[in-house]
C-alpha cells in the first residue's frame, strides 16, 4: 500500500503532470496536516480537495509526512493558536461563531485547531509556490541527471528493483514511455 | 492514411507559432515531452507547425499519452466525482422523501413508549427538514396502568422546530399547535408493553385509585375491613403470631428428646442403687469388708451424682427457656394491644380530628388529595425519564491532540430539547365550550434555563368552569418542586358515599374551590383549599327520620363553606385542618349518632382483629402450654435422681461409721496386745535385776 502510494508519487513528479496540481497537494497536505482532524472544517477540507484536481497520491504521502512532525509543532501551534483565540478585539466575532452551530462544529475554539489553520494557511502559497519551483527544478535539471546517473542505473537492475518495477509495471511503464 | 487517423486530435491541422507554443508546448512540463514535440512537428512554408508525414506506430502511441496527459490537466475541479456526489446528494433525498417519514414516526413511537412504558401510536407523520416542520395527524399514548386506555390522545399536531439548533443535534420546538387533544379515552387493542410490568407504572401515584380508609360515618363492618386491608402490612401482631408456634413446637421437639435421653439414664439408677440397697452394715465384720463396700457404694454415688448434676443443668437451661417464653408472652399481649390502638387511630371521630366537619370531609380530602398527589408523582416519573434519553452523551469530548485548550465564549446554553411554547385552544368561547392547553419550557436540561416549565388548563362547559395552572421546576436551585392555583366554578357533584349514617342516600349540588398546593425540594406538599358548597339537595334513606329530616333542612336552606389546610409528607402523609360551618349547622342533630357509630366501629375492630389472629394465638397458646409442661417433667426427673444420690450418700455414711467403729475395735486390740507384751518384758527385766 505504502509502496503504491510512493510509486504513484514518483509517477507524478515524473509525469507531465501540471506542476501546480502536485504544489497544491502538497500545500493542502500541509495545512490537513496541522489542523487535527475530527472537526467539520478538517472534515470539508479533505473532502473539498477530492473534487479539485491535485494530486491525490502526492496529498496523502504528504499528509503522512508532515504528520510525522507535528509532536514537534504541537506546542507552537498551541501557543500561536492560543494568543489568536484571546485576542481581545476578536472577542465578538469568536463569540459570534462559537453561538453559531456550523462554526461551533468546526472547533476553531480549539488552540490546536485555530493554530493550525494559521500556520496552514499562513505558510499555503509558500508552500504552494516554493513546491512549484522545486518539482520544476526536479523536471528541467535533476531528473534527466538522476535517470543517467550510473549508479542509480546498477542500482535499477537490482533484483529487488526489478521486482517492484515488474509489480509496479503500468506506473514505471509509464516513466519509460516519456523517456 | 488509415495512420493519420489515429493521429490525437490535438496534434492535427496546423499551428502558427503562438497558436503551437499556447496550446502544445507550454502544456508540457517535462523537457523530454517538448524535445520530442519540437522534433516531430515541422514548419511549412508559410511557418506554420504541423506534424511531420513520417510518424511510426511509436510516435503515433506516444502522441496519444502525451495528448492524453494534456487533457488530464485542463480545468481545476474533478467533474465526475462532483457528478457522484450530486447523484448521492438526489439518493439521499429520494429516501428522505420515500422513508423518511416513517423512520421519524417509529423513532417518536418508541422514544414515546420508553418514557410512557405503553404503546404509542402515531400516524401521518409529515417531516419538512428543509422547513423545520413536522405534522401528524393523530398520536395515541396508551396508559400503562390501564392498558385499555389512552393516557392522552392527541389529532392534528404541527410542530415548528428550530432549524438551526437541530444542525446542532438539538430539538427545540418553538412552537406546538394543536386541533384535539383528549385524556382517559378507551382504546381497542391492549396498549402494554411486553415485558413491562404493572407494578412499575403502578409506583407513581400509588394513591390514585384507593378508596379511602376509614371513612367515616360509614358502615362499621366495610370500615373496619378497609382499615385492616390497608394497615395490615403496619400491624405487628400477626407476623409475631406467625412465627412463635412453630418457634415453641421446635422447642419443645428438642426439649422431648432431652428428657427422653434422661428418662434413659433414670432408668439405670435403680440398677446401680440395687447392691447398695442390698450391703447389710450388721453382717460386715471386719475392716477390710467394710472399705470394699465402702468402695462401691463411693463408685456408685459418684455415678448418680453426675446423672443429677446432668439433670439439674438441663433444668436450668429450660428455666432460662421459660424465661424467654414468658417474654415472648407478654410480646404477644403488647402488640397486639398496640396494633388495636393503632387500627383504632384509622376510625374519624370528631375528638380525633377536630370536629364533625373535619370527620365527614377528611375522608374525601385525603382521597382528592391522593388523587392530585398521585398525577403529580406519575407526571414527575416521566419528566424524570425524558432527561437520561436526550442528556449529553458524557466523554464524546474528543481530545484531539495532546497539546491544545479550548477558549470557550459566552453563549446562549441551549438544552438538547426544548419545547418552548405549547399553545391548544379548541372550541368556542361564545359556545362556552372552550379548552385552552398553554405550557412552556418543556426541557430535558431545566437548569440551563432560567424559568420553570409553566403550563395552564382551562375547560369552560356551559356554567363550569376549571382552572388549572402552575409550574414544575426541576432545576438544581429550585426552592419549590411545583406549585399549582386551581380554581372551579359551579361544578355539580354528587355525593354517595360517607352519608349514609346520616340517612343520607345521596347529596347533590354545586360548588365552587379555589386552591393552592406547591411541594418542596423533597416532595413535602401543601397548601389551602377554599370549597363553598351550595344549592343543597338531600336524598333521604327514610323520610320519617327524624334527624335525617333536620339535617336536610338546616343544609338545604344554608350553603356549607369549607376551608383547609394541608401538608402532605414525603412518604405520601397527610395532615389536614379542616375549618367550616357544618360543625355549627349539624353538630347538634348527629353528635349521639356519632358517639354510638365509633364505639361500634371499635368494637368491631377488636372483633376482627381477635378474629384475625385467633388460630394462630391458639396455636401458640397450645404450644406455649405444651413448652412450660415440661417444667414438672424434668422437676420430677431431678427429684428422682436426687433420692438415689441421697440414698448412696446414707450407705456412705453408715459404711464410714462400721468403718470408723471397726478401726476403733482393732486399735483396742492392739493396745492391749501391746500393753501385755510390755508387761511381760517388765517381768523378764526384774528378774535380771
Amino acid at each position: 500500500m505504502i509502496i503504491t502510494w510512493f510509486a504513484k508519487v514518483f509517477v507524478a513528479i515524473n509525469s507531465n503532470k501540471k506542476t501546480s496540481q502536485v504544489a497544491l497537494a502538497i500545500s493542502f497536505a500541509f495545512l490537513l496536516a496541522l489542523v487535527p482532524k475530527t472537526n467539520l472544517f478538517w472534515i470539508s477540507l479533505f473532502t473539498l480537495t477530492f473534487f479539485l484536481k491535485l494530486n491525490q497520491a502526492v496529498e496523502m504521502v504528504f499528509l503522512a509526512v508532515f504528520s510525522l512532525f507535528l509532536d514537534f509543532l504541537d506546542a507552537f501551534l498551541d501557543k500561536i493558536g492560543f494568543a489568536i483565540l484571546t485576542v481581545s478585539s476578536l472577542g465578538d466575532f469568536f463569540t459570534k461563531l462559537f453561538n453559531s452551530p456550523f462554526f461551533y462544529m468546526t472547533k476553531y475554539y480549539n488552540s490546536i485547531v485555530m493554530g493550525g489553520l494559521v500556520v496552514g494557511l499562513v505558510m499555503f502559497l509558500p508552500i504552494y509556490f516554493v513546491s512549484k519551483y522545486l518539482v520544476d527544478v526536479y523536471r528541467d535539471r535533476v531528473r534527466e541527471k538522476i535517470a543517467n546517473n550510473k549508479f542509480v542505473k546498477a542500482v535499477t537492475k537490482q533484483p529487488i528493483l526489478v521486482g517492484i518495477k515488474n509489480k509496479f509495471g503500468s506506473a514505471v511503464r509509464f516513466y519509460d514511455n516519456i523517456r | 492514411m488509415s495512420e493519420e487517423k489515429k493521429i490525437p486530435k490535438l496534434f492535427k491541422g496546423t499551428f502558427t507559432e503562438e497558436q503551437f507554443r499556447k496550446k502544445i508546448l507550454s502544456k508540457l512540463y517535462i523537457h523530454e515531452y517538448r524535445n520530442y514535440i519540437n522534433q516531430v512537428f515541422t514548419r511549412d512554408p508559410e511557418g506554420k507547425y504541423k506534424l511531420k508525414e513520417t510518424l511510426d506506430k511509436k510516435d503515433i502511441t506516444r502522441l496519444k499519452s502525451i495528448s492524453k496527459s494534456i487533457k488530464g490537466n485542463q480545468g481545476f475541479v474533478l467533474r465526475g466525482k462532483l457528478a457522484l456526489i450530486l447523484i448521492f446528494l438526489i439518493a439521499v433525498v429520494v429516501f428522505n422523501i420515500v422513508f423518511m417519514d416513517r423512520i421519524v414516526e417509529r423513532a417518536i413511537e418508541r422514544n414515546l413508549e420508553t418514557i410512557f412504558e405503553a404503546k404509542a401510536d402515531m400516524t401521518g407523520l409529515d417531516l419538512q427538514i428543509l422547513k423545520g416542520r413536522l405534522l401528524f395527524q393523530s398520536l395515541e399514548v396508551a396508559n400503562s396502568r390501564k392498558p385499555f386506555r389512552n393516557l392522552f390522545e392527541l389529532g392534528e399536531v404541527d410542530v415548528q422546530l428550530d432549524l438551526q439548533q437541530l444542525v446542532r443535534n438539538k430539538v427545540v420546538i418553538n412552537n406546538v399547535k394543536l386541533q384535539e387533544i383528549r385524556w382517559d379515552t378507551e382504546r381497542e387493542t391492549s396498549g402494554a408493553l411486553p415485558g413491562v410490568s404493572a407494578a412499575k407504572a403502578g409506583e407513581m401515584g400509588e394513591g390514585e385509585e384507593e378508596s379511602f380508609v376509614g371513612a367515616f360515618m360509614e358502615d362499621a363492618g366495610e370500615v373496619v375491613a378497609d382499615v385492616i386491608k390497608k394497615e395490615m402490612a403496619n400491624i405487628k401482631s400477626p407476623k409475631l403470631l406467625e412465627e412463635l408456634p412453630g418457634k415453641y413446637l421446635n422447642l419443645k421437639g428438642e426439649w422431648d428428646k432431652t428428657l427422653r435421653e434422661q428418662k434413659k439414664d433414670l432408668e439405670n439408677l435403680p440398677k446401680l442403687i440395687e447392691p447398695v440397697k442390698a450391703i447389710d452394715i450388721k453382717n460386715i465384720k471386719t475392716a477390710d469388708q467394710a472399705l470394699t463396700a465402702y468402695k462401691m457404694v463411693d463408685d456408685t454415688y459418684k455415678k448418680i451424682k453426675l446423672t443429677e448434676e446432668n439433670l439439674t443443668g438441663s433444668f436450668n437451661k429450660l428455666k432460662a427457656d421459660l424465661n424467654m417464653a414468658n417474654e415472648d408472652k407478654k410480646s404477644v399481649s403488647t402488640s397486639i394491644s398496640n396494633d388495636l390502638a393503632h387500627l383504632s387511630s384509622f376510625i374519624k371521630s370528631p375528638e380525633t380530628v377536630g370536629g364533625i366537619a373535619s370527620a365527614i370531609l377528611d375522608p374525601y380530602m385525603e382521597k382528592y388529595l391522593g388523587e392530585i398527589n398521585g398525577k403529580f408523582k406519575r407526571w414527575n416519573y416521566y419528566f424524570e425519564k425524558l432527561k437520561p434519553m436526550i442528556k449529553r452523551k458524557e466523554g464524546r469530548n474528543l481530545v484531539l491532540r495532546d497539546y491544545g485548550r479550548d477558549v470557550t465564549y459566552p453563549c446562549v446554553a441551549i438544552p438538547k430539547f426544548w419545547l418552548q411554547n405549547l399553545d391548544v385552544s379548541l372550541g368556542s368561547n361564545q359556545e362556552r365550550n372552550l379548552y385552552i392547553v398553554k405550557a412552556s419550557d418543556i426541557t430535558s436540561d431545566p437548569n440551563l434555563l432560567h424559568n420553570p416549565t409553566t403550563f395552564s388548563i382551562k375547560r369552560t362547559k356551559s356554567s363550569e368552569e376549571v382552572e388549572w395552572a402552575g409550574f414544575i421546576d426541576k432545576r438544581e436551585n429550585r426552592e419549590k418542586s411545583a406549585e399549582f392555583d386551581f380554581k372551579a366554578k359551579n361544578i355539580p357533584f354528587i355525593l354517595g358515599e360517607g352519608i349514609k349514617a346520616l340517612k343520607v342516600s345521596n347529596a347533590k349540588g354545586t360548588y365552587n374551590l379555589d386552591g393552592d398546593l406547591s411541594f418542596d425540594r423533597v416532595g413535602r406538599a401543601g397548601g389551602t383549599l377554599h370549597l363553598q358548597l351550595s344549592n343543597l339537595a338531600l336524598d333521604l334513606i327514610d323520610n320519617e327520620d327524624k334527624i335525617a329530616a333536620s339535617i336536610k333542612s338546616v343544609l338545604s336552606s344554608n350553603p356549607v363553606d369549607i376551608m383547609v389546610g394541608y401538608t402532605i409528607n414525603e412518604d405520601g402523609k397527610y395532615t389536614l385542618k379542616i375549618k367550616s360551618n357544618l360543625d355549627k349547622l349539624i353538630a347538634g342533630t348527629i353528635n349521639k349518632l356519632v358517639t354510638e357509630w365509633v364505639a361500634e366501629t371499635k368494637v368491631k375492630l377488636e372483633a376482627e382483629l381477635n378474629s384475625l389472629i385467633r388460630a394462630k394465638l391458639e396455636e401458640y397458646e397450645g404450644n406455649y402450654k405444651g413448652f412450660i409442661s415440661l417444667e414438672e417433667d424434668l422437676k420430677g426427673n431431678l427429684l428422682e435422681a436426687k433420692t438415689y444420690t441421697e440414698l448412696a450418700e446414707k450407705k456412705k455414711q453408715e459404711l464410714q461409721a462400721k468403718i470408723d467403729e471397726k478401726k476403733a475395735e482393732v486399735k483396742g486390740k492392739v493396745e492391749e496386745k501391746a500393753k501385755e507384751e510390755v508387761d511381760k518384758l517388765k517381768d523378764k527385766i526384774k528378774l535380771r535385776f
